[in-house]
């Protein structure tokens, strides 16, 4: 432990200068040449000086402190206001996935009927929560994709084609789109009015009040997943000029049914569960059967997961 | 006091721009508080404001249990059947009302009209897998009425067109229902090989006359 040294005895480091810089610098705050300024690294801080910082140092940092603390209450809110998601339901106990087996899908757009039914959806195909597209490949690599209607009504029947344009047709399926609930989501982040928020259980909902209708998620979201509610057609919440979308039909899920697609699909090609529980339905299918999802390229984490589909470029 | 006089001026600008700083902070300090605090009624942005509300919408798909409650046959048909994973509601739309006093909430229709929601899922089209069950509706029988030959809640042909001629000690039924024979097989009909006719037609107790 060396001894404290005053710091005007120091020597002087190859910083400092013993005397200020040039008489002229000092006369231009009117000190005489080798006077220091007073109060200042000279162990002569004063009282008044301390006063004087402290006149505006405390309504500074008390102004700073209301800064962060209106910041934490913008960002968190106000922890004493928090609700839970239901009374029967505890939200942090679960993390949903979907899994889609478009090896299994038939078509039959059962499952666009149930979602427009169960969620006041408008019957305009423009405005789907979920939709049923049939992707036709051919050898040439071109994926050709169909969705009459949003599928509602099924697929016109036909035999299969052999052949698309010259090239032999080398795989046709069906593909159920809906909402991904990506864990890193363009349209939360986006969204500058913050009215749609991720649920602690991973569902990405719309607050209709907040929702200015900008449309701005609409465009930003890369599947295509959103939509503005018409006009005079009346949202499950009854609000019309907001953006909706697929909530895993979060009343159902948040009572224990499963989503009302889920519930019609007469062929088991959607699959809805707990992705932490691992005998879920979800899961099951996970563990069995390889699993992809749209565009990870983007790395928005969707919890949509497809079965049977190649890694292709969905529009 | 003559203290004060002299360093008054010398630190005029500084205790200027000091005070400036300290009711600049409080005021934009303030704004900000009482902005997010008014704002706060709308919820917070990393809160969850509404799924609360989303939650407490009333479901309308009320799943196959709840049917099961009073259409029992069905639903123990219909599991017993390769239909054992289509939900009642599949066909027959959502439940919610239906055990209701309200005629009008009671009424459960089917979701597509009855000569088309079989097609909706078994007419070869393309796309489906081909392990599916699909059939080319016009040439597997004529009109597409499947209800005459097949109950949905078991989905096996349990309901052909009564045979209402004795059956016992005739020859093989080709004999009379080939083309140009006593009574031709319906155009539509699906085409079939020589003795499987009672395999549907035979499963209903032969009627006398």
């Amino acid at each position: 432990m060396s001894e404290r040294t005053p710091l005007d005895q120091r020597a002087p480091g190859p910083m400092e200068s013993p005397e200020p810089a040039s008489p002229a610098l000092g006369s231009e705050i009117g000190l005489e040449a080798g006077e220091r300024p007073p109060g200042f690294l000279d162990g002569r801080v004063s009282r008044r000086t301390v006063l004087q910082a402290g006149v505006v140092a405390v309504p500074c940092l008390a102004g700073a402190g209301l800064v962060f603390t209106a910041l934490d209450r913008f960002v968190n809110g106000d922890p004493a206001g928090a609700e839970p998601v239901a009374a029967r339901y505890d939200a942090s106990g679960h993390r949903w996935g979907f899994v889609v087996d478009t090896d299994s899908c038939v078509g039959c757009g059962m499952c666009v009927v149930a979602c427009k039914a169960e969620n006041g959806v408008p019957e305009d195909p423009e405005y789907s929560r979920t939709w049923v597209e049939r992707h036709i490949t051919t050898a040439d690599g071109t994926v050709r994709v169909d969705s009459p209607e949003g599928g509602i009504d099924g697929f016109e029947p036909g035999d299969p084609p052999t052949m698309v344009d010259g090239s032999p047709v080398v795989d046709a399926r069906f593909v159920p789109r809906l909402c991904m609930q990506c864990e890193n989501s363009p349209c939360t982040a986006v969204c500058p009015v913050g009215a749609t928020y991720r649920t602690p259980d991973g569902v990405i909902l719309i607050d209709e009040e907040r929702c200015i209708g900008c449309g701005y998620c609409v465009v930003a979201c890369p599947y295509g997943a959103r939509y503005i509610v018409p006009a005079a057609e009346d949202t499950p919440r009854g609000v019309p000029g907001v953006a909706d979308k697929c909530t895993f039909c979060y009343h159902r899920i948040t009572a224990g049914l499963p989503p009302a697609c889920v519930e019609a699909c007469p062929v088991g090609a959607r699959r809805y569960g707990d992705l932490d529980d691992p005998t879920s339905p979800v899961s099951v299918v996970m563990a069995e059967q390889p699993t992809t999802v749209l565009k990870e390229e983007l790395g928005t984490k969707p919890r949509v997961h497809y079965v049977g589909l190649e890694a292709e470029v969905v529009s | 006091m003559r203290q004060l006089r002299s360093w008054l001026p010398t630190r005029l600008t500084a205790i200027k721009v000091a005070v400036f700083v300290a009711i600049a902070s409080i005021v934009l300090g303030g704004t900000a508080f009482a902005a997010a605090t008014l704002y706060a009624q709308y919820g917070a942005v990393k809160n969850v404001p509404n799924a609360e509300a989303w939650a407490a919408l009333e479901p309308r798909y009320v799943g196959q249990a709840a049917c099961g409650s009073c259409h029992e046959p069905e639903v123990a048909a219909q599991d017993a059947s390769a239909h054992i994973d289509v939900s009642c509601e599949s066909c027959h739309g959502p439940g919610a009302g239906h055990s209701l006093s309200d005629e009008a909430a009671r009424e459960v229709s089917l979701t597509e009209p009855e000569s088309e929601i079989c097609s909706t899922c078994h007419a070869t089209t393309a796309g489906r897998p081909a392990t599916y069950p699909q059939v080319e509706v016009d040439e597997h029988y004529e009109g597409g009425e499947c209800l005459r030959c097949h109950d949905p809640h078991s989905i096996v042909a349990v309901r052909p067109p009564d045979i209402t001629h004795p059956r016992a000690k005739l020859p093989d039924c080709i004999t009379c229902h080939a083309p140009d024979g006593l009574k031709e097989i319906p155009s539509g009909h699906e085409p079939v090989a020589d003795r499987v006719c009672l395999s549907c037609h035979g499963r209903v107790a032969e009627p006398v006359r």
